[in-house]
């Protein structure tokens, strides 16, 4: 019998989303009675590993309910110890950007977005927006409409974005519609015209006439919403 | 008669990991998520651009907000073919005279389910989609109103100052 211990492969921002919402990109870690806890693939080892097998070490399957508490605490507090580590570089994500992004998340596995229809995700932005660490905020939601390890909550991410008023300055909606559409996954191209459509900001027209478009669908919807926004 | 049905149009498109032939299963557990094992689908007489446009008013008349709509269109022979069951039922909708069109597609299991989403996938490869802008949904809700198919107090909020911003210009 095996116990499997997951953690965030990368030091990235993406990387500890993903962790947080226990799904894609992690490496997993096997723990049996004979070899301890020890990387399964060739994963470097982090921090992380680090701070687990001292904790850790070997692994017995004989836990009373106090050991297995215990076990539990000490896996939050390697984590702690492991996000407080990482949040000395700028570049990776913080506790309370992991905690917005999971809360969006389950927003979207709860109830798909649909076309038209209100959703509660959007209501976690409008209170997010109001924090006094508001332009953080801006670069968050930016991270997350981006996530190209998570398309389909990247677009719902950014669809909600577009349904908001006066979000942000132009130049913020304009590098989210812009880098959206460079993104390799069409469900993000996608929203990022929708968002565009959204917002209803002639300026941005021009950044959907650069777009090369390989989609025919799309292509033609763009090709609407230019004539939309241009008149 | 033809039924019709809001789609996400880029959750069918393919997946990383998944064939072209292959469908999906996000846009089947997204798109064709049923209650009380029925799918909803607005009804129309042909699969002219105009008729489908009716359908597109019964669904966005009945939102939230005006919103790009991606809507397919099967034929009910399709349906017929592959054994579906449907029934005629009042719909969701503000526009009085769109209510009786609209029927529920019911006593659906995983196999039935399955035939639905390739008939989307079908369709869409066949060009039975169609896909309305936000500025043109406006307009055809505008219409409505001056047509008094539909009052304007009876809209969202969000969407009445749409069409009212609209009926002003």
């Amino acid at each position: 019998m095996q116990i499997e211990v997951h953690s965030p492969t990368r030091s990235t921002a993406s990387g500890l989303i993903a962790h947080a919402s226990g799904s894609a990109n992690q490496s997993r870690f096997s723990c049996d009675d004979t070899s301890g806890f020890a990387p399964r693939d060739d994963s470097p080892k982090t921090f992380l590993d680090t701070i687990i097998h001292i904790v850790f070490g070997k692994c017995s399957l004989a836990m009373s309910l106090d050991a297995m508490w215990l076990r539990k605490a000490e896996i939050k507090l390697a984590y702690d110890l492991y996000f407080k580590w990482q949040t000395e570089d700028e570049s990776v994500a913080s506790p309370e950007q992991i905690q917005l992004s999971t809360k969006l998340l389950e927003a979207f596995e709860t109830d798909p977005l649909e076309s038209g229809i209100d959703h509660p995700a959007e209501q976690i932005i409008t209170k997010a927006l109001q924090s006094p660490e508001n332009q953080q905020i801006f670069d968050w939601f930016k991270d997350f409409s981006l996530d190209v390890e998570r398309p389909s909550f990247a677009a719902s991410v950014l669809r909600c974005l577009g349904r908001q008023t006066n979000l942000g300055t132009y130049s913020w909606r304009a590098e989210l519609v812009r880098r959206g559409l460079a993104a390799d996954d069409v469900e993000i191209r996608d929203a990022a015209v929708q968002a565009a459509e959204s917002w209803g900001d002639q300026d941005l027209v021009g950044i959907l006439k650069s777009h090369h478009e390989s989609e025919s669908w799309l292509r033609e919807y763009i090709l609407d919403v230019i004539n939309d926004l241009g008149e | 008669m033809f039924l019709i049905r809001k789609i996400t149009r880029a959750k069918w498109e393919p997946k990383k990991g998944l064939s072209s032939e292959e469908i999906p299963a996000d846009a089947v557990t997204v798109d064709l998520r049923t209650k009380g094992n029925s799918l909803s689908f607005w009804k129309c007489k042909s699969d002219s651009r105009e008729n489908i446009e009716e359908a597109a008013l019964a669904i966005v008349a009945a939102g939230n907000s005006v919103e790009r709509l991606d809507l397919i269109c099967i034929g009910n022979d399709k349906f017929q073919e592959d054994g579906q069951t449907w029934k005629n039922t009042d719909g969701r909708t503000p526009v009085g005279d769109l209510v009786k069109q609209h029927v529920d597609v019911y006593r659906l299991d995983y196999v039935r389910l399955g035939k639905i989403a390739s008939r989307v996938a079908t369709a869409i490869k066949a060009g039975g989609y169609i896909c309305l802008t936000k500025k043109s949904l406006t307009e055809l809700l505008a219409t409505a109103v001056k047509q008094k198919r539909v009052d304007l107090d009876e809209l969202n909020e969000k969407i009445k100052a749409e069409v009212q911003k609209l009926l002003d210009q």
